[in-house]
């Protein structure tokens, strides 16, 4: 199913930044350049269709860190297909979003 | 208020909007992020990152998780067995759940009572209201009844300014206010007229130049406001003005409460068995349902009837129209609801038609989304199904909702 979900460039490009490693909302807007109002309803639509998922970072690591905990998305198996079928689509779209190594996901 | 706390305070604004169930993570999520982007080195528009939660919230409110167990899509919302949420699942009408439509009419309310208090005219009834009471008007003891009570004849002004100046000086202390009403006014003081029912033109000396300016012997009306409700040791006399310090709001209860009673005699013919089976949470919910429609009802009368500027005289049969309509509206409200969770209930389907099945039964069925059960409506009343009727659902009916009462899978989730 997933490989047939067409997805928009805005949402092909929210998924690129979540599989590069921009794995928590702010960090998604800052990589894409959307404001806020586009990200989230985005990520929750992504969601809801089964191709990101999300989980909340155990409360001790944010405790050591002194901050809130984040909460993290990551692909699934279904995001992944229909990311590498919009990659297909939208072939630019790996040169937009940087990948990042070393992030705590 | 700081800029942190001002943000803050958009988060939460934009989470009213978003399903109970979801709030607390969606709120944790948004303030996580809001801490993070607060030490953003790069400063980007905190306010503007804010705004996009409305956005967010919107998204959810529309599009709220209705996924059920085993990937059904229900009718109801899966959540806590807590009972009534305070605001509804996305697609049920916006003034189903109670908590909400008791919201929206404390909104509507306050919007109502804000349009009123922006209106001089209708901030001159309210006010006149607030301070009629002990307001009397003053004549000399040997200057006889200046006629005022009776309402058949016009006053005449009794008290010259010589007669006020005196007054002030010796009885001063026994009064809040004193003032002076010279005759040959352009057009009627509007506060007086509201006091004084009268057809005479008067205009207030409001400073003391203007008094002082005065003929001695001009005479002309005195208004005070006693402290202590009576005048002790004077050489005047005085005559009460009506106390309209509850009039307004004593005339709007009267009018909704003979609303109520119309329509509920009105609504005797009609269908309304369930009606019958009300609990203490349904009363409660009436009653402070006719609580919240009350001030909307006072504040929008007085909108409307001062909108020219001064007391239109429909004002009592503006105040009656709309105290029917809300009574009509409050009962048949909740005769639209379902007596165990107060919400309203959905999905009418018609059943039969007269035309073909004259001696069965045929109406409207209409059911609660939270599966507590079914209202039937007839669509003819008859001897044998003369009013709507309530079949509660009992709990061999859980297997079909998603959260313990009956519910209505509509589609399954490929």
């Amino acid at each position: 199913m997933a490989t047939d979900v067409k997805l928009s460039h805005t949402a092909a490009m929210i998924l690129k930044a979540i599989d590069a490693g921009h794995v928590y909302g702010f960090g998604v807007m800052e990589v894409t350049g959307l404001p806020s109002g586009t990200v989230y309803p985005a990520m929750r639509r992504l969601e809801r269709d089964g191709l990101i998922r999300s989980r909340w970072e155990k409360q001790s690591i944010a405790d050591a860190e002194q901050r809130p905990p984040r909460k993290y998305y990551t692909l699934t198996a279904s995001g992944r297909a229909t990311l590498e079928a919009a990659e297909k689509r939208y072939p630019l779209l790996a040169n937009l979003i940087p990948a990042i190594v070393g992030e705590n996901a | 208020m700081t800029p942190a706390a001002f943000h803050r305070a958009i988060l939460r604004g934009a989470a009213l909007l978003v399903p109970e169930s979801q709030r607390p993570d969606w709120l944790a999520e948004w303030r996580s992020e809001l801490w993070h982007i607060r030490r953003d080195p790069h400063g980007r528009n905190i306010a503007a990152f804010c705004m996009g939660a409305f956005r967010d919230a919107f998204w959810l409110r529309r599009n709220g998780p209705n996924i059920g167990q085993h990937g059904i899509l229900c009718l109801n919302e899966p959540s806590t067995p807590e009972g009534i949420e305070s605001f509804p699942d996305p697609g049920e009408p916006l003034l189903s759940s109670p908590a909400w439509c008791l919201s929206w009419l404390a909104a509507l309310g306050v919007l109502c009572a804000t349009v009123a208090l922006l209106l001089p005219a209708a901030r001159i009834v309210l006010r006149s209201s607030l301070y009629s009471r002990n307001l009397v008007m003053l004549s000399p003891a040997d200057a006889g009844d200046p006629s005022i009570q009776n309402g058949f004849m016009d006053p005449y002004p009794t008290v010259s300014r010589e007669q006020f100046e005196s007054l002030k000086a010796r009885d001063g202390e026994q009064f809040e206010a004193l003032a002076f009403y010279a005759p040959g006014g352009v057009q009627r003081d509007t506060e007086l007229k509201l006091l004084i029912p009268a057809r005479v033109y008067l205009r207030l000396i409001e400073d003391e130049t203007s008094l002082a300016a005065l003929p001695a012997s001009t005479k002309g009306f005195v208004v005070g406001r006693l402290r202590d409700g009576t005048l002790r040791d004077s050489r005047f006399d005085f005559v009460r003005l009506p106390d309209r310090s509850l009039g307004l709001l004593s005339a709007i209860l009267a009018v909704f409460l003979f609303a109520c009673i119309v329509v509920a005699i009105v609504n005797s013919r009609s269908p309304g068995g369930h009606l019958r089976r009300s609990g203490a949470r349904r009363t409660l919910f009436l009653a402070a349902k006719s609580l919240l429609v009350l001030p909307i009802v006072a504040f929008g009368t007085l909108a409307l009837a001062t909108l020219g500027g001064s007391v239109s005289p429909l004002f009592f049969h503006i105040a009656l129209c709309g105290s029917l309509l809300a009574a009509h509206w409050t009962l048949a409200d909740q005769r639209k609801r379902c007596p165990v969770c107060l919400r309203l209930l959905a999905n009418p389907v018609r059943i039969g038609g007269a035309s073909r099945i004259l001696l069965e039964w045929h109406g409207t069925e209409l059911m609660c989304l939270r599966g507590h059960g079914l209202l039937y409506v007839p669509e003819w009343p008859a001897i044998w199904s003369g009013r709507q009727s309530w079949m509660a659902l009992g709990p061999s009916w859980g297997g079909l909702f998603a959260r313990g009462g009956p519910a209505k899978t509509i589609a399954a989730r490929q």
